[in-house]
């Protein structure tokens, strides 16, 4: 039997670590996913470890990745008397940003003649990675690269919501709450969050229904 | 034992979206199936929300920490021409910051609207 619990407290040691530099430093682009991912991919490559051997180590916490995603319905549940009321405005602007996304992926690969691969890697880039990453596989894509673009996504959605909603007047805090979760899932929900409860509350849903409705329309966009 | 048997409950929701995933020849990932099954599960009142609750939070408190052996794993994946960064840098800039302003404006505009009464 070989060593294997290295692998997880490396990743919990660099996470909490990433985690302490960002209340340190509050800057958006110090999203502790991405600092950890690069400290552990550090640790990996100066200390020679084939990445096989991390991933095989760490096998445990990334199995844990359908529980944590089935308990997404969780939160959704307890604020669906906020969708409830609502509703047509919400999913309006949610199905809209699902649209949006798509095609503006599917616009860019065609542009720039990426493959199928690609454009199934990329098609899922707002959808919370907990969606996202099944989708790309679903697809023939590369999950680790989905993750990465999702991740980074939602960096620029944390770091441009506030900016954007005040160029556009989108002041209602239920719309705040869709914008920030549709183009940005969790990542700029902690934005949203800092900004109000119903906003916060508003972007949790719109992260999961814009991943549902990508899961429901992703075929689409893949058939071209 | 509480614990315990929110752990199961949310176990066997898992091993339901796996069979379905398996089952059904749809595009659909074990962990939308899943969701489903538990969102169906709570509305319905066939599992109350305290017999998932605390396990449940812990779970979704876990998954930052479950992306970074996914981001790591890049490491293994082939790596990418030099062709596809700008592509990528415009699907994650200029495609987010316009899905933000068409789905704000779209929920902006229909509240607005209602709350008029039109």
């Amino acid at each position: 039997m070989s060593l294997s619990f290295w692998a997880l407290t490396a990743t919990l040691a660099a996470y909490l670590l990433a985690a302490a530099l960002q209340r340190r430093f509050s800057l958006a682009v110090f999203q502790p996913i991405l600092v950890a991912g690069l400290l552990v991919m550090a640790l990996l490559v100066l200390g020679r470890i084939p990445h096989e051997a991390y991933s095989q180590a760490v096998e445990p916490l990334s199995r844990l990745l359908l529980p944590a995603t089935v308990c997404l319905a969780i939160p959704v549940y307890k604020q669906l008397p906020l969708l409830r009321a609502h509703l047509l405005p919400s999913v309006a602007g949610i199905a809209a940003g699902t649209v949006t996304a798509l095609s503006s992926v599917a616009l860019v690969a065609g542009l720039f003649g990426l493959d199928r691969m690609m454009l199934a890697t990329l098609l899922p880039k707002s959808v919370t990675s907990a969606f996202g990453m099944g989708l790309a596989a679903e697809y023939g894509g590369i999950p680790s690269l989905a993750t990465a673009v999702i991740i980074l996504s939602g960096i620029v959605g944390n770091m441009t919501c506030v900016g954007v909603c005040k160029a556009l007047g989108i002041t209602q805090p239920v719309a705040v709450g869709v914008c920030a979760g549709t183009a940005g899932h969790a990542i700029a929900t902690t934005k949203a969050l800092a900004l109000g409860e119903t906003q916060g509350a508003m972007a949790g849903v719109s992260m999961v229904l814009t991943g549902l409705l990508t899961t429901a329309l992703m075929p689409l966009f893949l058939l071209w | 034992m509480r614990i315990l048997l929110q752990c199961g409950v949310i176990f066997a929701i898992s091993f339901g979206g796996e069979c379905l995933h398996a089952w059904l020849p749809l595009p659909i990932p074990a962990g939308v199936y899943g969701f489903g099954l538990l969102l169906a599960a709570l509305m319905t009142k066939a599992v109350k929300l305290h017999q998932v609750e605390e396990v449940g939070q812990f779970f979704v408190s876990l998954l930052p920490l479950i992306f970074v052996p996914a981001l790591v794993g890049l490491l293994g994946s082939p790596e990418l021409p030099a062709q596809a960064l700008l592509p990528i840098g415009l699907v994650v800039v200029v495609s987010t910051v316009v899905v933000m302003g068409v789905s704000g404006l779209v929920t902006q505009n229909l509240l607005v609207k209602r709350r008029r009464g039109g």
